[in-house]
């Protein structure tokens, strides 16, 4: 995630998101896109991206469209 | 003649135990580093919840609660499958469960059917963390921006 300037957004910026949209998991802050890149296809970002991973951090899912039948077959 | 083996055990299983306890220091299981006349495995002198032989075998400090000084209790850093004698290593914030299998994950790559690698990205809270925290279940990214 990056703020409106193109930045990493500091602690303050992703409080106020995750209380905006009450968003209870995590919410990081990706400096430089790093994450977000590992699982793009080509290298090019999508947003908003999708990835799944099952236990042990398999990838199921990198950066494309995340089914229902998906996330049943990741839940341990 | 009635058989009375039963009872009869139990007392004298409780004559060799009060043998054996009579002088405790004298035990050559008995170890009591701090004299206070209770074995270690069962005392916890700082009460975080670990036992005095617990906290020697971590080498966290039974005389004090948080030895990493990271604002965790030694025994909610066990509970929580982090580290009680690293202060960057602690539980989230968050409440998010951390997977006792976290070190044990390997990467392999990123692409469908590898391994991850492991991020460490701050989240809203201020702690640091880590992808492989989540080893034990399914975890789903979404990547999103501000604007």
């Amino acid at each position: 995630m990056e703020n409106y300037d193109g930045e990493p957004p500091n602690q303050e910026e992703l409080t106020e998101w995750a209380d905006e949209y009450g968003e209870t998991f995590p919410v990081l802050s990706d400096v430089d896109q790093e994450v977000a890149l590992r699982f793009a296809r080509r290298e090019q970002l999508s947003l908003p991206s999708h990835s799944l991973l099952a236990p042990n951090a398999v990838v199921l899912v990198a950066d494309g469209e995340v089914e229902s039948a998906d996330i049943e077959a990741a839940l341990p | 003649m009635k058989r009375t083996k039963r009872p009869f055990v139990l007392v004298v299983a409780s004559v060799a135990f009060w043998g054996a306890c009579t002088d405790k220091t004298q035990s050559d299981s008995f170890v009591d580093s701090d004299t206070d006349t209770d074995a270690d495995v069962t005392t916890d002198d700082d009460g975080d919840g670990l036992s005095n032989s617990d906290e020697e075998s971590l080498g966290s400090d039974p005389n004090v609660a948080d030895s990493d000084g990271d604002g965790w209790d030694d025994g909610e850093e066990v509970d929580g499958n982090t580290s009680p004698v690293d202060a960057e290593d602690h539980p989230y914030t968050g409440g998010w469960a951390i997977g006792d299998c976290r070190d044990a994950v390997t990467s392999t790559g990123n692409e469908v059917g590898e391994t991850a690698e492991d991020f460490a990205l701050q989240d809203q809270f201020g702690d640091t963390v880590h992808l492989h925290s989540f080893c034990d279940r399914a975890v789903y990214l979404v990547g999103a921006a501000f604007w």
